[in-house]
């Protein structure tokens, strides 16, 4: 893999500082693993009320499609952290993938939405940026879709950050890694442009972050 | 948090959102005009990164004073606005504007790295959400810099002429404010000069490297409160929509 006709420079570090440098995200989690308990209600149930259970909500949360990668769930993408449940009020916890993404906007809509069409009385989103999505945290299920959609999955780093860039790609159609980089930078935020030497074509991956 | 603590923390907060926000704009600027397409593409991501980085910051902002971040943009003047110098020219040539992303990617990466560990505890969150994407600018910016300064003869007198007007606003990067010893003091923020010293360590052997000549010209501190005469055309450019209707609902 060609990426460019000299090697970057040296990142800045943190040595030296007063605060600790930068520590590395902890170790992602699979989607499905971030699950946390829910809390038993406090409340009596009471005629009218959804009998809504953790699996169910995860499950409707596994129909909503990232509005960008139509194929991808917001589950399989990992940006489902955790999901509360206090009788039919739900809150869930999502996390940002690229801080600038218009979609999260989007996405927190589309949530809303499908836990009220659930039955939810009260749908909360909160969006927290701690600890911060990696591209580590889309799923198995995920990086099959991805490259069926003919998006090259981004390699799992384990949070080593100069790593990433550097690790191999295979193009998404032939499997080829006789690939060059055209661009880390592509026509969504979390897309760079490729191009496969066997097929002679271009394709998209899925940038590590 | 005292009072102090409090206004100084929200100055330094809407320091770097204000300086995310102007850079945006600049490299929004050459949207539709970059010398080729892969070019347009990767600022367009960049400036959008920028964005990005600029709303969580007002959004931290917005958590300590309840102010709005869409009126934070748009609805201050100039004279309102904290934004460094550096981040405020024309875009210039593209040597001005891939040497003025490096030189500010190389001083984000150096702050967010100490940010990280920050003693309050959001602002160290957004350091550690950013640094990822930061680092996909500093690897692009500096692969131009040195491409161009390294190229043609005139490609590097592009270079060297873009450095001898950016390098002397880089200082203001690296200058304290008032109250930002009182950050300092709690870990909020790291220090500016051990900063500095690291941002150098990094940039100079870098530019050497480029056979740039760094000159000798030493600015003084600068508060960012003075603004170079550049920030009024862009801000009557960005805010110019907002303001047509300051009741619409986007």
């Amino acid at each position: 893999m060609k990426i460019s006709p000299s090697p970057p420079a040296p990142l800045p570090q943190g040595e030296g500082s007063q605060i600790p440098p930068y520590q590395s995200p902890p170790l992602p989690l699979p989607a499905g693993e971030g699950r946390t308990v829910s809390p038993v209600s406090t409340r009596s149930w009471g005629e009218g009320d959804a009998h809504l259970t953790d699996d169910i909500v995860w499950a409707a949360l596994a129909e909503v499609m990232d509005p960008e990668i139509p194929v991808l769930s917001l589950v399989d993408l990992g940006v489902i952290r955790a999901v509360y449940l206090a009788g039919d009020q739900v809150t869930v916890t999502m996390t940002p993938t690229f801080s600038g993404c218009p979609a999260l906007v989007e996405m927190q809509r589309l949530i809303k939405e499908r836990l009220q069409a659930l039955g939810a009385s009260e749908a909360t989103v909160n969006v927290v940026l701690a600890p911060p999505w990696s591209s580590d945290w889309i799923n198995a299920e995920g990086r099959r879709k991805l490259k069926a959609f003919g998006l090259a999955p981004p390699p799992v780093h384990g949070g080593d950050v100069q790593i990433m860039l550097f690790d191999t790609v295979t193009c998404p159609r032939c499997d080829s890694d006789d690939v060059t980089v055209r661009n880390t930078f592509g026509s969504t935020l979390c897309r760079a442009i490729y191009y496969c030497n066997r097929c002679q074509d271009a394709f998209e991956q899925f940038k590590p972050l | 948090m005292n009072d102090a603590l409090h206004t100084a923390l929200t100055n330094r907060l809407l320091a770097s959102a204000d300086d995310e926000l102007i850079l945006a704009h600049r490299n929004a600027e050459w949207t539709g005009h970059a010398p080729i397409l892969e070019e347009d593409i990767a600022l367009a991501n960049i400036a959008q990164d920028e964005l990005g980085h600029g709303t969580i910051w007002y959004g931290l902002v917005e958590a300590l004073t309840g102010d709005d971040p869409d009126r934070l943009a748009f609805f201050r003047d100039a004279s309102q606005f904290c934004s460094a110098q550096l981040v405020e020219q024309p875009r210039g040539d593209w040597a001005f504007t891939m040497l003025r992303q490096y030189l500010f990617d190389a001083y984000e990466l150096t702050l967010l790295a100490r940010l990280a560990g920050s003693a309050y505890q959001p602002a160290a969150d957004a350091a550690v959400r950013m640094r990822n994407e930061e680092i996909y600018h500093y690897r692009h910016s500096s692969v131009w810099v040195r491409r161009l300064a390294l190229g043609t003869e005139e490609s590097h007198r592009r270079m060297q002429r873009a450095l001898n007007e950016l390098w002397p606003l880089t200082g203001q990067l690296f200058s304290a404010q008032p109250g930002d010893e009182i950050l300092m003091a709690a870990g909020y923020w790291p220090d500016f000069d051990e900063m500095k010293q690291s941002w150098m360590s990094v940039v100079m052997p870098f530019l050497e490297q480029g056979e740039l000549v760094v000159s000798d010209l030493v600015d003084g501190p600068v508060d960012r409160s003075e603004h170079s005469g550049h920030l009024n055309g862009l801000l009557a450019d960005m805010q110019m929509v907002a303001r047509a209707d300051r009741e619409a609902v986007w």
